[in-house]
């Protein structure tokens, strides 16, 4: 059967997409603005734009440095060469305008609606992909009717402007591939997705638990690293490593642990995304079941030991997803974890993260007081981020030993 | 089910009711973006600086400007006291240097002066127990504002104007939430080939939902 032949169904995606298409023009994150400003060079003829940048930060009105690996830049450059002729010749100047009246450019709702409308794409397509982890027709409506109505990757994508999604989509496409048993494309989309940002690399380790002969395994890492290698190697610089290397993720995942001396440190998220590698390893027959869960609670340790961005909430909705459809037990549980973890970057002392979002309606939200100004009147906003936290963290133990005793 | 209307109505309320609540928030309303900051200028001991400017709305009640506090070093008074056209003190308004961090956006606050639309104004910028070496620096633009003359700096006209801005109280609960709208839906509608697309395609989606959905009922 499928799911556009269902009316029903067929009815409820184009609400989904009507929804999306009333948020996109309206709410802006800056993180846009940025990352189309530094791949608007691809027109210019700009390939390393890690060198580039750097080599004129003086001279450029925005000075952040391309966070993101090389497809990132090459897909967003890509996108605004094919869709220059809607945004308009003075799409640029606003790119380059780093004056705070940047936001009053009345075809801002254009800029926005447009940009977003590749996450769009993805974000439907993702609806269809997680249809095919299913065989239940059930479950293949169900899925496909939370992944469209779900309201975090709502916020996080059309909010937040979140271009995460293409790597995730990627890495969900991979995962497909893994479970139905064509390992070496799977691994080469993981290449390929990390090639976009580096989180897909958290998961490959257990992905290569599907091979079942050496020889698959190394195939699997030849493919993956090999595909990302080829890709990355070319942009090999100082600069893109301080750039996109030396990222958020890859140095707060190790700074985090207990010394015992000489120098050393147990890294705590890496001492249980051990456990539970080591533990999926003995285990591996059941890993072809479970890996959702597997990956989920990588991601729940990931998150429970760090300083994370809303957007990085992202990487575990499709995770989520088929989770909440499989088993229906703990969707309680996971649904108070995620709550919980979108909450707390809304204490983060950042406009950008609040108010900020409604600067296309007007500047004067960016007057209001943020959440953590508002907190630190009583108490120390730290404080209650950090308890908030540790219960999300408490929590995320619970559900990872609750998924793996649920049948 | 519930997880739909949830999700349907979250869009609605982000879109049409959220910018509603929030602009009862928005207590004090500034006439236009800060200039640009320039050059600063010393207040201490005899050294002031002095602005002309006229208010564009009622209710003023605000000024705001940035301001240099170099190490921190200055935690005495600053003072900012507002003439009329006649040179009668209106309003005072005193901050503390302990509180002022260097170079952040700080607010001179105090009762809304009801009348003082289109009106002249001169503010004062002065720390008469401040010595040059601790003196909080207060920046100036060479940007052109309407209503606003060149600064004076210790009683010698300046090349530069006040880096300031000027904030007003709603005269009423709904003012700023409607004046809000009325801006958004005139910026959204001035690119009107945008405009149109979007609406078209937002309203042809919605009524084919209705439409189909009503056709499934009566069938």
């Amino acid at each position: 059967m499928d799911i556009l032949s269902q009316p029903v169904l067929r009815n409820l995606l184009i609400l989904a997409i009507l929804i999306r298409l009333l948020v996109m023009p309206f709410y802006y994150h800056p993180d846009i603005k940025t990352y189309h400003f530094q791949a608007s060079f691809l027109q210019d003829g700009v390939i390393d734009i890690y060198s580039f940048l750097e080599a004129n930060k003086e001279r450029l009105p925005l000075k952040e440095e391309f966070v993101y690996f090389p497809l990132t830049y090459f897909f967003l450059g890509g996108y605004q060469i094919l869709i220059s002729p809607l945004l308009g010749g003075d799409f640029k100047d606003w790119l380059f305008d780093a004056s705070a009246q940047a936001i009053s450019d009345f075809k801002i709702y254009r800029y926005l609606f447009i940009l977003k409308f590749p996450y769009l794409l993805i974000d439907v397509a993702m609806a269809f992909l997680l249809t095919g982890f299913f065989i239940d027709w059930q479950q293949k409506k169900r899925v496909f009717i939370f992944w469209l109505f779900n309201p975090f990757t709502f916020i996080a994508i059309y909010l937040y402007s979140n271009v995460d999604i293409i790597p995730v989509f990627l890495s969900t496409v991979a995962l497909i591939f893994a479970v139905k048993n064509k390992l070496f494309i799977s691994s080469l989309f993981i290449g390929i997705a990390a090639a976009f940002k580096a989180f897909p690399f958290l998961f490959f380790p257990f992905l290569l638990l599907y091979g079942k002969r050496y020889s698959q395994v190394i195939t699997m890492l030849s493919l993956a690293i090999g595909s990302f290698g080829a890709i990355l190697i070319p942009f090999w610089s100082e600069s893109f490593r301080q750039a996109a290397l030396v990222s958020g993720l890859t140095t707060r995942i190790v700074s985090f642990g207990i010394g015992f001396g000489f120098g050393e440190m147990l890294i705590l998220p890496i001492f249980f995304i051990s456990i539970l590698f080591f533990l999926s390893l003995v285990d591996r027959e059941k890993v072809t079941e479970n890996m959702e869960k597997i990956l989920f609670s990588l991601l729940l340790i990931i998150f429970s030991f760090i300083h994370f961005h809303i957007q990085w909430l992202l990487w575990m909705m499709p995770l989520a997803a088929l989770i909440i459809v499989s088993s229906r037990q703990l969707n309680l549980l996971l649904y108070v974890l995620i709550v919980l973890a979108m909450a707390i970057p809304f204490l983060y002392n950042d406009k950008a993260m609040t108010f900020g979002l409604l600067e296309p309606y007007s500047h004067l939200y960016t007057l209001l007081p943020l959440p953590f100004a508002a907190i630190q009147r009583f108490y120390d906003p730290y404080v209650v981020q950090s308890v908030l936290h540790s219960i999300f963290a408490g929590g995320s133990l619970v559900l990872i030993y609750k998924m793996f005793r649920v049948r | 089910m519930k997880q739909i209307l949830f999700t349907v109505f979250l869009s609605i309320f982000l879109v049409i009711l959220l910018p509603m609540f929030l602009s009862f928030g928005i207590r004090f309303v500034p006439d236009r973006f800060q200039p640009s900051l320039g050059v600063t200028q010393k207040v201490y001991d005899d050294v002031e600086v002095s602005q002309r400017f006229i208010a564009s709305e009622d209710n003023l009640s605000t000024l705001g400007m940035s301001i240099k506090n170099p190490n921190l070093v200055n935690k005495k008074e600053i003072r900012l006291s507002i003439y009329d056209q006649d040179e009668n003190l209106v309003r005072e308004s005193v901050l503390s240097g302990m509180n002022i961090e260097d170079g952040k956006f700080v607010k001179f606050k105090f009762d809304p002066i009801y009348d003082s639309r289109n009106k002249e104004y001169r503010f004062v910028l002065s720390a008469l127990s401040t010595q040059k070496h601790e003196a909080l620096e207060v920046f100036l633009t060479s940007d052109n504002l309407p209503g606003v003359e060149k600064s004076y700096i210790d009683l010698e006209e300046s090349e530069y104007s006040t880096s300031f801005v000027p904030f007003y109280k709603p005269k009423n609960f709904f003012e700023v939430g409607l004046n809000i709208y009325s801006q958004w839906i005139g910026k959204f509608l001035k690119d009107t080939a945008f405009a149109f697309g979007y609406l078209a395609l937002v309203v042809s989606m919605t009524i084919f939902i209705i439409y189909t959905t009503l056709d499934r009922k009566r069938n």
